[in-house]
């Protein structure tokens, strides 16, 4: 693993007596592309702003390349920050906006020329430099704010919602840009969303925060794989759940009772309580065996061309959601149901 | 369109009429001579030493003013922006409590504290810390810098309020994390995004401050403009420096007013908002003591006025004393039955409804034909409908006596009509702005609706846009009727027969009499106060935020 260069150790925080973040602990590696997801109002928004030194924690230590940094001002920090309104100077033209910084730093004109001009280049900003910040388009402006934020060589980046305020087109194409700034510039991103497409996509390691704490830390496939509970597992895609009773154990094989029939897992983490809940991804599925049998209605369903993704209704009433490639849908389909079976090694058990 | 044509024509020929003509023939007026161009009368007034004088000082009134006004104001803003402390809300409405009395009213209560025998004098002799009484008035000018930094200084406040308000606290937050400090966040971020602001409530405060009639009569000091003007009027057929000093007042608000609109256009400084948690700045300690003892303090003074004008409106006797040596409410009974203020209150009630109701005639009308219609000429009625917003009351009085006397409107026979008019114009350009921005707001598709379900011009009009659109009109004119109710330039001008005498007029004469005069005037200019603020209360509550925009340019 690389150097570790920020920890986030033990951070509590209240407003007004009324608790936000409790006991968050995390740390990010260098060259790191790390995922802070949560709904919104659960307090990373807050987290980033203690990191960044606009709020002082009531509780724990930031660390930053081994030094407490917890009660140094924001000023003397070195964490870039791009906001989620990107905070832009109206009264500056965008090449002032980005060269504030190095100016403030009191670097010599030729050193900020030539920074200058190599940040306007990666974020490509070369054309609009000149102009005021009301003058040019979202996106731009969005890049505007992370060449500013980029141009001080931060130890860290972090950035708050930074694309919530684009559209939907313009926020794929800059999420591709922010991959490749990361990657051109290798510098260790903090990115706080709720949007777990922008997580999934993007993040080399992700913390899903629930209210107030995180919950897991881990790669987007770790997490989508192998969520730690209910909240995780429906927060990073689609997901089915069964209420189930673990019957037997076999070696590493479970098999658990529902209202569906017995179903049998392949499932290696230990697993305490009798009553779990039976979880697997849509695409979790194959044309039925002889184990695992679910059979349902179709009630609709949305095709997206390669795959498909069809709602059931079992007869015991329970809705089902499964995907598969559309060329495999005569294979699942037996007198007007749907039948298909669960794959034993793709089941996820989580503990009530 | 054959009625839209009329309409609208008509409205040209009122602003031809009441605001073009009178303001033309001061400008004719001040470069003709017995028939010849002439730029004499102008170099006269620049050149004669007692009109130079004035100019002078009237210019430095003004810059004083605006110096004080930032000294209390701009802190006040900062305090109010940045800190959250107990009674917050109720402080910011008593901060804008002095604006409701008009200086001029005030200005009688303060003499009585810093005259030569005053309450203030009168104590510092008893604590032994004088022997002799000192003259802070003197000359007068002391004391109208006094009034109108206590009456103005809230425009300053509203202003750099609402600038702050316009951008986000992250701003300020990425250059902290950029490096800079707080003296390199000010200078380079802060001071920058607030300068419009601060520059609008400049000129305003400006403008009202050498326009100023009322404090400089009350206080008898006569090297100012504006009551170099009011004395030229009794010749104003023989002597034409009245016009020339008209004129270069004219000029002076005209060019402010224009320098400030395209300054403020050039830089529309705002920024997305987001709703973050701010640092937490809850004071406590000494910090909150301090801060509850800097608000007090310019609280406390600025209400002096107000507070001695109640206890002058209450006292029997108040002579060589700190406070009144004896009370009585027998001068609230003289308001009602005294001759005068009986007539002064009745004719206040009757112009201020009249031009209230031509200002929401006129206001509505305006309003809509500048965002709805499509009518040749349309720019033209924008400019000549904001044209009040720059002409001073004590300018456009002056226009009316100029240019109406020897006809059937001539104010010395009988002001009623040019009183109303003066009214209704100068309060006009704010009722057009509610509506317009109202109607603006209006979403077209909220009509179109109404249509599409059968409704015809009449019912959507009666229906949909007038309760839309009447809120704002509503607490527009409620605001044009307090203020028309205490109007003191025109008022003082216009009425010259006793019996046509509005209140501000009516306080104004009682004042200068020696017996019992004051104590009327000022139990009069109280209820006034009481009226004006009530209003003023009942409009906030309506459009809440917005007030502030009546005391703005922009």
């Amino acid at each position: 693993m690389d150097r570790e260069i920020l920890n986030v150790e033990n951070i509590d925080k209240s407003f007004d007596g009324k608790e936000v973040l409790k006991d968050i602990n995390f740390s990010v590696y260098e060259n790191d592309f790390f995922f802070i997801l949560g709904p919104s109002g659960c307090g990373k928004t807050t987290l980033l702003r203690i990191i960044a030194g606009f709020l002082e924690p009531d509780k724990g230590r930031i660390i930053l390349n081994k030094k407490d940094i917890t009660k140094v001002p924001p000023n003397k920090r070195n964490i870039g920050f791009v906001f989620q309104n990107y905070a832009l100077w109206p009264h500056m033209k965008v090449i002032d906006n980005i060269a504030y910084g190095l100016k403030i730093r009191r670097y010599t004109e030729d050193f900020i020329r030539k920074r200058l001009e190599e940040i306007l280049k990666i974020t490509k900003l070369e054309e609009v430099k000149n102009l005021y910040p009301s003058q040019i388009s979202g996106g731009q402006q969005q890049r505007v704010a992370l060449a500013r934020a980029l141009i001080i060589n931060p130890q860290v980046l972090l950035l708050d919602e930074p694309l919530s305020n684009l559209d939907a087109k313009l926020r794929d194409d800059l999420r591709r840009e922010i991959r490749r700034i990361h990657r051109e510039t290798g510098v260790t991103m903090v990115y706080v969303t709720h949007d777990q497409k922008e997580a999934m996509t993007l993040a080399k390691r992700i913390g899903i925060m629930g209210e107030k704490e995180i919950i897991q830390i881990g790669s987007p496939y770790e997490i989508y794989s192998n969520p730690k509970n209910l909240f995780v597992a429906s927060f990073v895609g689609d997901i089915n759940v069964l209420k189930g009773r673990i019957i037997e154990k076999r070696q590493d094989i479970l098999k658990i009772e529902t209202n569906e029939g017995f179903f049998f897992a392949k499932f290696k983490k230990q697993i305490n309580s009798e009553n779990v809940f039976l979880c697997f991804r849509p695409e979790s599925i194959t044309v039925s065996e002889k184990i695992n049998i679910i059979k349902g209605k179709m009630q609709d369903y949305e095709f997206y061309g390669d795959t498909v993704k069809i709602n059931l209704i079992t007869e015991k009433g329970n809705l089902i959601k499964i995907g598969i490639y559309t060329e495999d849908y005569d294979k699942f389909r037996k007198e007007g149901n749907i039948v298909f079976s669960i794959r034993e090694d793709k089941i996820i058990i989580l503990e009530e | 369109m054959k009625k839209k044509t009329v309409l609208f024509v008509l409205i040209l020929l009122f602003f031809f009429c009441f605001l073009i003509y009178p303001i033309s023939f001061i400008l004719v007026q001040s470069f003709y001579h017995n028939g010849e161009f002439t730029l004499e009368i102008i170099k006269i007034a620049l050149t004669n030493y007692v009109l130079r004088k004035s100019i002078i000082n009237t210019l430095l009134l003004g810059l004083i003013v605006v110096l004080t006004t930032t000294i209390i104001g701009v802190p006040l803003a900062f305090i109010f922006d940045r800190f959250t402390f107990r009674g917050k809300s109720i402080l910011r409405i008593l901060f804008l409590l002095p604006m409701i009395a008009s200086p001029f009213v005030g200005s009688i209560g303060i003499k009585q504290i810093l005259s030569r025998f005053g309450s203030l004098n009168i104590l510092l002799i008893k604590m032994g810390l004088i022997e002799t009484p000192i003259s802070f008035i003197g000359s007068g000018f002391l004391g109208i810098v006094i009034l109108q930094t206590l009456h103005l200084y809230p425009i300053m406040f509203l202003n750099i309020s609402a600038s702050l308000n316009n951008f986000d606290i992250s701003v300020e937050e990425a250059s902290y994390n950029l490096g800079a400090n707080h003296f390199q966040t000010f200078f380079k971020i802060i001071f920058p995004l607030i300068l419009p602001g601060y520059f609008a409530a400049s000129s305003i405060i400006f403008i009202w401050s050498i326009t100023d009639l009322g404090t400089p009569l009350v206080f008898e000091f006569n090297n100012l403009i504006s009551v170099k003007i009011f004395h030229n009027l009794k010749d104003i057929n023989t002597n034409p420096v009245g016009y020339a000093l008209v004129f270069i007042i004219l000029i002076l608000t005209v060019f402010l007013f224009i320098f400030t609109k395209r300054y403020l256009e050039k830089t529309p400084y705002t920024t997305g908002k987001t709703a973050i948690q701010v640092k937490e700045n809850i004071l406590s300690g000494k910090k909150l003591i301090f801060l509850y003892l800097f608000l007090y303090f310019i609280l406390f003074l600025s209400l002096i006025p107000h507070l001695t004008l109640i206890l002058y409106s209450f006292s029997k006797k108040w002579f060589f004393s700190i406070f009144p040596q004896e009370y009585t409410t027998e001068y609230y009974k003289v308001v009602f039955t005294h001759r005068l203020t009986k007539a002064g209150i009745l004719n206040s009630l009757f112009y201020s409804s009249l031009s209230t109701t031509i200002d929401i005639f006129l206001g509505f009308s305006i309003g809509y034909i500048l965002s709805r219609w499509k009518i040749k000429g349309k720019g033209f009625l924008d400019i000549l409908s904001m044209v009040p917003l720059v002409i001073p009351g004590i300018v456009l009085a002056f226009g009316y006596v100029a240019s109406f006397s020897n006809t059937i409107l001539d104010p010395k026979n009988n002001p009623i009509f040019l009183i109303i008019l003066s009214y209704s114009l100068r309060r006009l350009p704010y009722l057009i702005r509610t509506t317009y921005s109202s109607f603006l707001q209006l979403d077209r598709s909220l009509e179109e609706a109404s249509y599409s379900l059968g409704g015809d011009n009449k019912t959507t009009f009666r229906r949909i846009i007038f309760p839309l659109v009447s809120p704002g009109l509503f607490a527009g004119s409620i605001l044009a009727f307090a203020f028309s109710l205490m109007e003191v330039s025109s008022s003082l001008i216009l009425a010259v027969r006793e019996r046509f005498y509005p209140i501000s007029k009516v306080i104004y004469t009682l004042a200068g009499r020696v017996t019992d005069g004051p104590n009327t005037a000022t139990s009069l200019g109280v209820i006034g106060m009481i009226v004006t603020g009530l209003c003023l209360f009942i409009s906030t509550k309506i459009i809440s935020k917005k007030i502030g925009e009546f005391f703005r340019i922009g």
